[in-house]
């Protein structure tokens, strides 16, 4: 929605922009780290300015992604939610954004 | 031009790169160099400097053979020197190999060029030392056609045209009216080559080289080229592989499997690659070259004794016959066995990774060709990751990131039996939408799929796209196929988030809903037929096909309990039923993140609440329609609350555009008139007064309970009312309440105060505030950031 995309409507132009690799990934699939996800960072760092230790999540398709949980963690999230099938795939995620951060 | 190292050599335990020089030497070069510091044997060769590939398209051909022409000539020497052979030497020939490689595993990607060194005075060399004709003269017209392709372009340019050395041929074999390839005789072969010769010099002007330096660098220049083919960018922009890195150039001495019965070729794997077991595996035929394994001509053997085994009581082989026939070649070269099983070994503690190699023994010598980390299943992935960790060659950290992420998904939904799949016959494909293993009997429409479900039948629901009226129905099957929708369609988001299989937008089905009938390329299927689907793939099979079930226990679950010891960031889930909480609870989810309210609305009493509220005039026929929803509601926020007992359970109050639970067809809109006493005009005027322009952007999210509060006030008293009843029962729930979609401070204190009038009136019910209200900030993607 921050593209202006509807999920519903995006099919028909989707294909082609990946095709002219205008857009990398299907933005619904993988978050948008440059633009969606210097808000998040925004609304994470705002938010706790304002009220320190609040808790923030992400849920949706982009809470099973694995470069979007590591980019989740990075921020600073308290958690990601995704569909139950993607738990393990989203643990695994969040633990190598935890070991690669020690590094 | 600068001065520096252009090239590499490496043979006889010695080598001036090392491992650690990947991005130098590439994948290939920098393994083939560190064999031989470790004492592996390894053909000598040389490779030529990933920089050199870059200076290749900076400076141009002429100059960058002028530059090398030196460091080349002398490794060629060296080779020679190891080898005790001589390039174009008609007695004692060298014969090289030259490939590319990158940093990065590409492969097929870019050019190689085999058996280079050959012309008509050394063919007759090798036929005198190896009398083998048919080799020497196969290898010769082999390496004329892929020297004419790869460094003369006459690959053609389009699919569509024929490579003119395929052309003659065919056109050989027509006239001495052979079938096969690999039946050509000698004489037949010389005639290959030397009309792939005559078609070179038509088609180049030129002459095919026959001087093997001269070959060289035409092959060196070629694989710089083949950087920069279509297929070797598009692969590089699919894998992010930056155009700067280049490929090097390796060139090795060839080693022969084919010279006798004290020759033989291989491929081994120190583990096994499909499901991880620690046992050395792998198969090599006696006498054959590498492509011979590869290729199916021949049945390779197995180089264990106990895969050998094995192998013989699945073909259904006695002991006898593997013994006679087939033996592993451990039985068959002891020797040459516990060199080679010693050295994978040696390998794979030095590179503390499962290790894909490839070897040739040359009369009695073994050569190891190439060692890279082995590519794995998921299972396979995890097991050797703790297998690892527990036999001390890695660490716990390092487990964690071996494992991909991504690949877990193998691990996760039911699989079909491997064997079963290998003899199902595909009968079309689509999208692989939503990953596993389905197999059951057609059925089109979501009642049919809870009917048959419910008498006790495995379904496979068919339709041309699935709307959320289906949900039930998708519930009940073990699989759905639809002919339209992609990845992000309703059935692929919504099979996705249940972990039911799906195949989208298989385009080639044509469904007949009236006949119950479904036609895949010609042939009709009928409801109740058995259908197969895998999800993974795309593919779809006739008939049934045997599946398992997944589960986190052994060594997956020991590999999640290690991500818990050192994550940070806590994975909860979204989950609209007790079912799928209870799933993700036993997949390790700290809670959920997001339980939608409006997928509980469509079952068959509450979706006519549900409507009659929607389409109620005003707040009083709202509040009576509200109030029997209340009830349902409560019942289920219950059921996902016992199932997260103990951890949070978020609950988003209802977001979706109202427009998408009224009805749109007739026959739904009288029914809604009969139930709520009105005209079926008045019914259709309200339903078109709700169709908005942009449904994603209107009256939705907080909006709804902004301008009805009276849903928030229900939604909160069914939630709330859930958890103080659970809180009597013992248990522990830990509700937080969602205000979807805020954007301006003053939606949520309005909602808030809603909220908190009607805890109070519910708290004051259940004897005290049995339960801690948390206000909770909207998540921050709902914070105008919806993606």
């Amino acid at each position: 929605m921050t593209f202006g995309y509807s999920r519903d409507d995006i099919a028909s132009f989707l294909p082609a922009y990946l095709e002219k690799k205008i857009l990398k990934v299907d933005p619904f699939q993988v978050l948008d780290q440059n633009g969606v996800g210097q808000l998040i960072k925004m609304a994470v760092e705002k938010g706790r300015a304002v009220r320190p230790g609040l808790r923030t999540g992400i849920c949706g398709e982009h809470g099973g992604e694995p470069s979007s949980v590591k980019f989740c963690a990075r921020v600073g999230m308290n958690y990601a939610s995704c569909s139950p099938f993607r738990v393990p795939i989203a643990r695994l995620a969040a633990a190598q954004a935890a070991v690669e951060d020690e590094k | 031009m600068e001065k520096k190292k252009r090239v590499y050599t490496f043979g006889n335990g010695k080598a001036e790169g090392n491992a650690q020089m990947r991005e130098l030497l590439g994948g290939k070069g920098a393994n083939c160099a560190e064999m031989n510091l470790v004492g592996v044997p390894v053909p000598p060769g040389f490779t030529i400097t990933t920089e050199v590939c870059n200076e290749y398209y900076q400076v141009g051909q002429e100059k960058i053979v002028a530059e090398l022409t030196d460091e080349v000539n002398a490794a060629v020497t060296h080779v020679e020197g190891l080898m005790n052979c001589k390039f174009g030497d008609p007695k004692n020939p060298l014969l090289v190999s030259v490939r590319s490689g990158a940093r990065a595993s590409m492969p097929g990607m870019m050019d190689t060029i085999l058996n280079l060194g050959l012309n008509d005075v050394v063919a007759e060399g090798m036929v005198a030392k190896t009398n083998n004709p048919h080799f020497v003269y196969d290898s010769y017209r082999r390496f004329v056609q892929m020297y004419g392709d790869v460094v003369l372009g006459m690959k053609p340019v389009n699919k569509t045209d024929i490579d003119p050395f395929e052309a003659i041929i065919d056109e050989v074999k027509e006239i001495r009216g052979v079938k096969l390839d690999k039946d050509l005789n000698v004489e037949e072969l010389k005639l290959l080559v030397a009309r792939f010769k005559t078609a070179i010099k038509e088609r180049t002007g030129k002459d095919f080289p026959d001087d093997p330096m001269e070959q060289l660098w035409g092959a060196i220049c070629a694989v710089f080229r083949s950087w920069m083919n279509e297929r070797a960018i598009l692969y590089r922009k699919m894998e992010g592989i930056p155009d700067e890195w280049g490929t090097a150039v390796s060139v090795m001495a060839m080693v022969f499997g084919n010279m006798g019965d004290t020759s033989a070729t291989g491929v081994c794997f120190s583990r096994d690659a499909g499901n991880g077991e620690n046992l050395f595996n792998g198969e090599y035929l006696v006498n054959a070259q590498g492509e011979d394994v590869v290729a199916g001509i021949r049945t390779p053997q197995q180089i264990t004794k106990i895969g050998s085994q094995r192998w013989a009581e699945r073909a259904g082989i006695s002991e006898a016959e593997r013994l006679a026939k087939y033996p592993s070649m451990e039985e068959a070269m002891p020797e040459m066995y516990a060199e080679l099983n010693a050295i994978q070994q040696k390998l794979e503690d030095h590179y503390r990774d499962m290790q894909d190699m490839e070897f040739t023994v040359q009369e009695g010598k073994l050569w190891f060709l190439q060692t890279r980390n082995g590519k794995r299943t998921g299972t396979a992935m995890v097991k050797i990751a703790m297998d690892m960790v527990r036999e001390g060659k890695i660490s716990e950290k390092e487990a964690i990131m071996r494992c991909e992420p991504q690949k877990l998904d193998e691990l996760l939904h039911p699989v079909f039996d491997k064997d079963a799949l290998k003899k199902a016959k595909v009968i079309t494909q689509g999208l692989p939408a939503s990953p596993g293993a389905a197999c059951g009997q057609i059925v089109f429409h979501a009642d049919d799929a809870q009917e048959w479900h419910a008498n006790g039948h495995k379904v496979v629901m068919v339709r041309i796209e699935t709307s959320p009226e289906d949900l039930a129905g998708m519930s009940a099957a073990e699989g759905i196929l639809t002919a339209r929708g992609g990845m992000t369609s309703h059935a692929a988001v919504v099979a996705r988030g249940m972990g039911k299989c799906c195949v989208s937008g298989a385009g080639a089905i044509q469904v007949d809903y009236k006949a119950k009938t479904v036609k895949i390329e010609g042939v009709t299927y009928k409801e109740g037929d058995y259908i197969s689907l895998n999800g993974s793939t795309g593919q779809v099979y006739a008939g049934e096909i045997p599946t398992k079930a997944a589960e986190l226990s052994g060594d997956f679950k020991a590999l999640m309990d290690l991500c818990d010891k050192y994550t940070k960031l806590q994975v909860r889930t979204n989950a609209d039923t007790p079912h799928d909480a209870a799933v993700a609870r036993a997949f390790g989810a700290k809670g959920i993140g997001l339980t939608r309210t409006e997928h509980m609305f469509f079952d068959d009493q509450k979706i006519i609440a549900m409507r009659e509220m929607i389409l109620a005039k005003d707040s009083e026929g709202r509040e009576k329609a509200l109030a029997k929803l209340l009830p349902y509601q409560k019942a289920d926020f219950k059921g996902i609350l016992d199932a997260m007992d103990g951890l949070p359970v978020n609950i988003r109050l209802l977001d979706p555009p109202l427009h998408e639970f009224v009805p749109h067809d007739l026959k739904g809109q009288e029914q809604m008139a009969k139930e709520m006493g009105v005209s079926v005009e008045e019914i259709q005027a309200r339903v078109a007064s709700l169709a908005e322009n942009n449904p994603m952007l209107g009256h939705r999210g907080c909006r709804l309970g902004i301008t009805f509060p009276e849903i928030t006030a229900m939604q909160t008293r069914a939630i709330l009312g859930a958890a103080c009843e659970l809180k009597k029962e013992g248990k522990n729930p830990m509700p937080e309440i969602m205000v979807p979609l805020i954007g301006i401070l003053y939606e949520l204190k309005q909602q808030k105060e809603i909220i908190q009038t009607v805890a109070k009136e519910v708290f004051d019910r259940y004897g005290g505030s049995v339960l801690q209200l948390r206000y909770q900030r909207p998540h921050a993607d709902d914070l105008r950031l919806q993606p």
